[in-house]
């Protein structure tokens, strides 16, 4: 394997009736690596997410995945892509357990039934499995889909708010599911407003304002930049535009 | 009413007015306002004009079987309503609001009642012009027949009410009854009185469908006594007999809402579950109605597609459509069953010509079912974003998405098809019926193709009486004339070469246009699948879900 990194992102830019969501941003992930990203509501992370995911067609940039290009082989980067949006809609009409089959079946997973019962034991699911979509919770929604993601045997992982709705024990096991994806050589994108749990998982952080990056480094720059306060208190300070704060993080 | 609940329906009247203004942000939207406006006044007018020039040749026994079989239905489906939903229905905005203001249970009521009227009073006009012009004076019947269709709600909530105490003998009752049963019934007696009022000798003649002899039944004369101001009403000849039947029913009306806001039930527990039902249930209808409109049962949970094309990504899509077919099955057979019979009725009853009636079955019964069978992307609104993440080609994922639906679809239609052939012609003339019928199958492809890749270019909601559906209902029509126009395209060159063939080389000109109605059907196929598969690739969810 080259060491190309298993995302890259390019002058990413998105917009909505004429107003910039995303704005020229630049990134890359490497194989094992999770990167924290964070910014206040309408900094652009949904929409950055959505764009990697093939989701939301760029208006400019390039994003390779795996080594495929999402706008010359989109079927390719798929393929090695999960995506966990931030409001999971499963079928009314399948049950948990055929939800994982399909999905088996989508991404040509050959051991799918067995590793589908082993995911959806990890994410408290089993005694769920028979239940149809339309009867889930908000929580089991999102257990479900992060069951789904992780099935697939994703190289690049994108995950829109994974911890909402989740009760402590899924908020535990999620952490802990994203912490051994990572082990295992997934690059992983996590977008969350829990910063506790992103402190605890990334190895690098991103932050948007108004769909620009404000900061990018490693968490131990942040944490050099954060001096005597926590996390909580220099986000809100490195996004609170026009600060003394907000300068010195962009600088 | 209590004061606060009169501003809270007025801020809402006002809140819809700005919500559709705001959503014409364009000269465009306003283009398609005046446009789904100027087609439903359009409408409206030739009823109207209709109904004056043509509703005096009615005979009066024939007009008091349609009044009574309307009057009927009506109450048959405001009842299956009542016990259905008991309670009070409060949207989930004002669900925990009202339930927690200091205001009595009786002015809920009212606030409901009143809201609930208004929703209904422009179909209430409709109809009242509808089933007016074959009424002897339209000019009487109209609001008579509007007054009825105002009274629906009220009965509704009343029988509700009366059913809302859990745990109670009348409520235990109540979840026994089926329900599903009357809204038949209901159905039953609807498609001959729909077919009064295009036809109203149809009404009397048809031996297909005898309505008469059922209304005219000892027991069904008794259980419609408390319906003869309506039926009076609605029949009456001079304005004496209007005026004093009119004011009869409207008093009726006002006594039947003032004993429903009296009677004296705590409803909160079934509110709150009506309410849930209810939410969810226009939370569906929004993400794309139809069949996947309605509630699953636990029970069908063991029907399972087998899984068409084995491990591929193309085929789960295929297997995941069918399976939720198959799991709303009960529901596809009796909308579909409701909707080709009408169609078939209609072609029975109306349409003597035997080639004719199959072709009208033929069409209208693909353009009906195709609304309701929406399980395909138009059913699919909300989740079309992460279907646009699966590893699959725009053309396989469209392809994938349209063929069950377009399949049973095609079944359907050429069955009904064949089934109308042989009521009207016995097994003479099968072969063409049948040959017909299996032209069901790409007509139904192309169509979905179609509709799908519309709806994919500008998706549209149309819910009637939501904020924006003036809006929305005049893309629908453009939608609906683009797709007639595109299946005219197939449909056109086959006729012509038909017609060439039987008059310049003298040989039967039906196959040869059957022949080229199947090549160019396919040939259209082919290219709507390609530009569906495009239109999902530049589809943007942004404006959905953001």
């Amino acid at each position: 394997m080259s060491d190309s990194p298993a995302l890259e992102v390019i002058g990413l830019t998105r917009g909505y009736g004429g107003k910039l969501a995303v704005d020229g941003l630049s990134f890359e992930v490497q194989r094992g690596e999770v990167l924290g990203l964070l910014g206040p509501n309408g900094a652009g992370k949904t929409t950055t997410l959505r764009s990697i995911a093939g989701v939301l067609p760029m208006q400019e940039g390039q994003v390779h995945i795996a080594g495929h290009d999402l706008v010359s082989d989109p079927v390719g980067a798929k393929r090695s892509t999960a995506w966990v949006p931030d409001d999971p809609r499963p079928f009314d009409a399948l049950t948990v357990n055929e939800h994982m089959l399909f999905s088996a079946r989508m991404y040509r997973i050959e051991d799918g039934v067995g590793r589908s019962r082993e995911l959806l034991e990890r994410f408290e699911l089993s005694s769920q499995r028979d239940t149809l979509g339309s009867a889930l919770s908000r929580g089991m929604r999102q257990k479900l889909a992060l069951a789904q993601a992780w099935l697939t045997r994703p190289r690049v992982m994108l995950l829109d708010e994974p911890l909402t709705g989740l009760d402590p024990r899924g908020i535990r096991s999620a952490r802990a599911a994203i912490a051994a994806a990572a082990a295992e050589g997934c690059a992983v994108v996590l977008s969350s407003h829990q910063l506790d749990s992103v402190a605890a998982l990334a190895d690098r952080l991103l932050i948007l304002q108004r769909g620009k990056e404000v900061f990018a480094g490693t968490m131990d720059e942040a944490r050099a930049l954060q001096g005597e306060g926590d996390l909580e208190e220099w986000f809100l300070a490195a996004t609170d535009e026009g600060s003394e704060a907000a300068e010195c993080t962009q600088d | 009413m209590h004061s606060g609940l009169s501003l809270l329906a007025r801020l809402r009247r006002r809140g819809w007015w700005r919500g559709s203004l705001a959503r014409a942000r364009t000269p465009r939207d306003f283009l398609l306002i005046v446009f789904g406006a100027g087609m439903a006044l359009a409408w409206v007018a030739a009823l109207v004009v209709g109904g004056m020039n043509g509703g005096a040749a009615v005979e009066i026994g024939e007009a008091r079987g349609v009044a009574m079989g309307f009057a009927l239905a009506v109450c048959v489906l405001s009842m299956a309503a009542g016990i259905t939903h008991r309670g009070v229905y409060l949207p989930p905005e004002e669900l925990e609001v009202l339930l927690s203001a200091p205001v009595s249970r009786g002015d809920i009521l009212r606030y409901r009642l009143r809201s609930a009227i208004l929703r209904t009073l422009p179909s209430a006009i409709l109809v009242g012009i509808v089933l007016g012009q074959r009424m002897p004076q339209p000019i009487y019947a109209w609001p008579i027949a509007a007054s009825w269709v105002l009274c629906s709600p009220i009965l509704a909530q009343g029988l509700s009410l009366l059913l809302a105490a859990e745990g109670s003998r009348r409520a235990r009752w109540a979840q026994r009854v089926p329900t599903g049963l009357l809204r038949v019934a209901a159905l039953l007696i609807l498609i001959p009185v729909l077919l009064g009022v295009v036809d109203p000798e149809a009404f009397s003649d048809s031996s297909v469908l005898d309505l008469s002899g059922f209304l005219n039944h000892r027991f069904v004369a008794v259980v419609a006594l408390p319906l003869t101001p309506w039926v009076r009403g609605l029949t009456a000849t001079s304005p004496g007999q209007a005026i004093g039947w009119g004011a009869c029913c409207f008093a009726l009306c006002g006594a039947l809402f003032a004993t429903t806001v009296r009677i004296k039930v705590d409803y909160r527990e079934a509110c709150l579950t009506t309410s849930r039902n209810l939410a969810k249930r226009r939370a569906r209808v929004q993400a794309g109605g139809s069949v996947s409109a309605l509630e699953l049962r636990p029970g069908s949970v063991g029907l399972r597609a087998p899984w068409w094309g084995g491990v591929s990504p193309v085929g789960s899509v295929i297997w995941m459509r069918s399976t939720e077919i198959l799991r709303h099955g009960s529901h596809v057979l009796l909308m579909a069953s409701a909707q080709l019979g009408l169609v078939v009725s209609m072609a029975v009853i109306l349409v003597p010509d035997v080639l004719a009636g199959s072709v009208m079955v033929l069409v209208l019964g693909t353009f009906q079912l195709s609304n309701v069978l929406r399980t395909d992307l138009r059913g699919d609104l909300e989740r079309l974003a992460q279907h646009k993440a699966w590893p699959l080609g725009g053309t396989s994922l469209f392809l994938a998405s349209i063929l069950p639906s377009a399949l049973l679809t095609g079944s359907l239609v050429g069955l009904a098809v064949v089934l109308r052939g042989l009521l009207v012609g016995g097994l003479t003339g099968l072969p063409v019926h049948m040959a017909i019928g299996l032209f069901a199958l790409p007509l139904s492809l192309l169509w979905f193709g179609v509709e799908n890749a519309l709806f994919l270019v500008k998706p549209v909601r149309h819910i009637p009486g939501q904020v924006g559906s003036l809006q929305s209902m005049g893309r629908l029509l453009l939608h609906s004339m683009m797709s007639l126009a595109l299946v005219l395209l197939v449909i056109l060159p086959a006729v012509l070469s038909g017609i060439f063939v039987e008059h310049y080389l003298g040989a039967d000109g039906r196959w040869i246009a059957g022949f080229v109605a199947l090549i160019m059907a396919s040939v259209f196929f082919v290219l709507v699948a390609r530009g569906g598969g495009w239109a999902l690739g530049r589809f943007d969810p942004s404006g959905l879900v953001q």
